[in-house]
Order: C-alpha cells, then structure tokens, then sequence
C-alpha cells in the first residue's frame, strides 16, 4: 500500500475519529489508540466503499464501537487512570463545555458531536448508529436538556 | 466568535506519531498478513470446521479427542447460525469485537410461541462476570422488517413497571439469516454480576407486538475465578483482591485499594505488591494498569477529598501454573510522608 494513499486517508478522517473518541473515553492517549486501531482495521480490512460519505460513516461506526469495547471493561467503568493526559484548551470555557460532554452518556455523546459538530442529519445519524431517527432526537433533547442544566442557561448558549 | 463546543473540538487533534504508528502497523499487516486478518468470525469458522470434522471422525474412526469433543459438545445447536450471523455482523459493522467468543456462549434452545411468532432463545454469555449477552432468532408472520435497525423491543425485569435500568454499554443487532432474524442483545445494567437468571421478556418481534418471555440461566465467564473479594485493612489502607482472569497465555488479577491520607495535597502514594505461588516461588509481575476515583462524585468534604479509591489491573509476565492451589500476595504502601504500611501476608485460593 503506498504511503501516500495512507497519508490521504489519515488526513481527512483522522482528527474526526479523534475527537468523537475523545468526548467517548475522556482521554487523549485512549483515543489515539482507537484511532490508530480503526485506521489499521480500514486499511487491512480489503472493505470497499460506495463513496466517501460511506467510508467516513463506516469509520464513525468502527471508532465508536472500539471506544464501546475499550469502555465496556468492568474495571474501567467510572474510574480515571492516574497518568491521565487530558486535552489543555485555549479557554476554561471551552474545558467546562468538553467536560460536561464527555460526563453525558455515550449515546448522547455521538448523537451531540454528529449533529452539532459534523452537521450531519438526524436521519443521516440515524444510519450511522444504526438507530432509529426519533430515538436520535430524542437523544439531542435528552442531551440539551442534561447540558442546561449542568452548565447553566448562559454556558449552554454560548455552547453550540 | 466560535461557539465553545466547536472551538474546543477544534483544537483536539491526534498524536503526531499516530500516523507513523499506523503505517508501521500496516506495514506489518501486509508482511504477516494472518496477525491482522484472524477476526473472530473466522476464529467461528474454524470451530465449526471443527465440528465438521469431528462428526465425520467420530462415525470413522468411533472416537474423538477429549478438545474436539468439548467443540462438538459446545455449541451443536447453534454453532452454524451463529457464523452465519458473524459473517453478516461484520459485514456490516466492520468488526466483531463486540460479539464473544463462542466458547463463552452457553446453548439454551427454549421456544416460545405467540401472535404467529416462534422465538428460540439460541444462547447466553456472561462477558467479565458482568455484562450479559443473549442471542435469539424469530420467524414466522412477521410484519414490515426495516434495515438499519433492531426490529424488536423488549424489557429486562419481571414486569415493564419494574424494568431494569440499561447502561449506555447497552447495544443489540439483527441480521436476517435463511429467512429468520437473528438478533443479539448485550446488556449493562446495575446487578448483572450477580444475576444467575435473566429475565427477559420481548413485547415486540419483526413489528408485531406479543409477548415472548424467557428465563435464561446466565453461567459464570469460565476465564474468571472468584479470589473472594475479602477486605485487608491495616491502618489507613484496606486492599481487595477481587478476581482472576485466566485466558490462554494471559493472566490479570483484578485487586482494589482505599488508603485514607488526611494531607492528600502530597500526591499519591507508592504501592508495592509481591506474589508467590503456592511453592513460595515469585509470579513476575508484567504490568500493574492503575486508576484511582478521587471521589469527585462524593460530598466535597475533608474526609472525602483524604480517600482514595484505586483499582489495579496486575498483568502477570506466565500464567499461574494448573495445579497451583492458592497465591500469597504482600501488599506495602508508602505514603509521600515517608510512612510505610505493610499488610500481612494474604493467601488467596484460586
């Protein structure tokens, strides 16, 4: 495989799959290690693809079912390793926003960071998630609704 | 000006020898592509092979190793729906990782009929004596069947009112296989350590609603032993050895630890563990994976900000040898104060 064909790859979905591990494990480090592990999973698996929007969704899907596998560990549940390396952003803002994020449960999540961060359709989630579209809405109010309240009317809408 | 959410992603980007990473690893899968291309749903072929071969060695030859028959005997029912099953899960999912091995699952086989529907509870798993998986298929008069989602709907508890709360590590899926629907269902949810029997009861199948109960025994992960789960306190520390994890070459023990240190504003503290088997012989330790929950979910307090809760997860360098009867583990823990807490020597049976 040539290395600029990876190099392609890697610069247009590497930082997507990096973020949406990201708000899932809480953890730079973990979501590297995904990333890495869905990008091998894609260039050995020999899958080929109707068209980009498929391989970005296929991906997506890939990424959060490794961050599900990494989370889905007894031992890891509700605990954070004490050599953390969480991400430093510019404003203390910004790391309440992300904090309160990644404090929702996954399925809130993914649904958040597609919809507001990737502008994907309720519907075009749908697919990605293999879920229902009314369960995806409902999961953005869920979600809307636990953000308000943890950060405040003011944060909230300052927030998407 | 970026609204915060969009500018903190923004700013996540991945590690710089990421891209190294992967094309070393790359590099390797097209050097020793069998590494990287054994899924588990080719590791489920390979059993049913087995299977296969098996039947035909025991009608030839009128007797058949004791590892076959345990394949044989493992999953007779089931065991070519389930690749099938596989091979369709990954097709669409990409992997299988999710999924057990099917040596994990325990066969059930109970039908039960309503509303024109058959429903087989095919199998359940017990995943890390705590996240519980079943696998189920149903035919019959069923209504319109919509991809991309689970045709059915169903509850955990002995009645809808008293339905058990799902984690979000909760997920199921579906895949048609020769004309029936084969779904699985993982489920997490407060309680599944302990549950010897999962009540699960279906009020939806292929669109049509009913109701399909069952009561499936749910068996212990058989790569884990029970190490008692018994306190060890001395002073301020209190230790727990929780489980063994025993698969092929890799051994894990599972151990937690509280230490109470009212000038926690020093840092952590340091510990140090020893294991010997039941011949006094030292067990190398390969690796010890630690976390601690700080309390941020408990009152803000002194006497809560001075505990901490640790959770280790000692990777031992061989396996524990078959016959060894019991472990002996010393447990010292120093704090940055310089003092030292050693707990007596602890004997755990395995």
């Amino acid at each position: 495989m040539e290395e600029k064909y990876i190099e392609e790859v890697y610069e247009r979905y590497s930082k997507v799959i990096q973020r949406i591990c990201y708000l899932q494990l809480g953890s730079v480090s973990d979501a590297d290690d995904v990333l890495q592990e869905t990008l091998v999973k894609f260039f050995t698996s020999g899958k080929s693809f109707i068209d980009e929007e498929h391989e970005k969704a296929w991906l997506i899907r890939v990424a959060i079912n490794k961050c599900k596998d990494m989370r889905k560990s007894f031992w890891r549940k509700n605990i954070q390793p004490i050599t953390e390396t969480n991400a430093v952003f510019e404003m203390s803002e910004q790391m309440e926003v992300v904090e309160a994020i990644i404090g929702l449960p996954a399925k809130y999540k993914n649904v958040i960071f597609l919809y507001y961060y990737e502008g994907y359709s309720a519907s075009e989630i749908a697919t990605i998630l293999e879920v229902k579209e009314s369960t995806v809405y409902s999961n953005i109010d869920r979600a809307r609704k636990k953000l308000k309240k943890s950060l405040g009317e003011d944060m909230y809408e300052e927030t998407f | 000006m970026k609204k915060h959410f969009k500018a903190a992603m923004d700013q996540i980007e991945p590690n710089g020898s990421s891209l190294d990473n992967i094309k070393t690893k790359v590099r390797e899968a097209e050097e020793n592509p069998k590494k990287y291309t054994i899924s588990k749903y080719k590791r489920v072929i390979k059993i049913s092979t087995l299977i296969a071969a098996t039947i035909t060695i025991t009608f030839g030859l009128g007797f058949v190793s004791e590892p076959i028959a345990q394949a044989v005997s493992s999953l007779p029912l089931i065991g070519e729906t389930l690749n099938d099953f596989y091979v369709a899960y990954e097709e669409k999912h990409g992997n299988t990782d999710l999924l057990p091995d099917q040596e994990q699952i325990q066969e059930s086989g109970v039908v039960v009929s309503d509303q024109g529907i058959d429903c087989e509870m095919l199998g359940a798993y017990n995943y890390h004596n705590g996240t519980i998986g079943v696998f189920f298929q149903y035919s019959g008069d069923v209504g319109e069947i919509k991809d991309y989602e689970p045709n059915f709907e169903f509850y955990i508890g002995d009645s809808p009112h008293n339905e058990v709360q799902l984690l979000p590590g909760t997920h199921y899926s579906e895949e048609e296989i020769d004309g029936k629907y084969v779904g699985t269902i993982q489920l997490e949810f407060e309680g599944a350590e302990t549950m010897e029997t999962l009540p699960i009861t279906f009020t939806s199948l292929g669109g049509v609603q009913g109701e399909w109960h069952f009561d499936v025994p749910i068996g212990e992960d058989p790569a884990y032993t029970d190490l008692g789960g018994e306190e060890y306190t001395k002073g301020d520390v209190t230790v727990t050895f929780d489980s063994l994890y025993q698969e092929g070459d890799t051994s894990i023990i599972y151990c937690d630890a509280i230490t109470y240190n009212p000038n926690n504003d020093e840092g952590d503290v340091a510990f140090t563990l020893t294991l010997k088997d039941d011949q006094g012989e030292k067990i190398d330790i390969e690796t010890i994976d630690s976390w601690y929950n700080g309390g941020q979910s408990k009152p803000n307090t002194k006497e809560s900000n001075a505990t901490r809760y640790y959770t280790f997860e000692i990777t031992l360098a061989e396996p524990i040898p078959a016959d060894c009867e019991y472990i002996t583990a010393d447990v010292s823990v120093t704090f940055v104060s310089g003092e030292t807490v050693t707990l007596p020597t602890i004997t755990l049976d395995i």
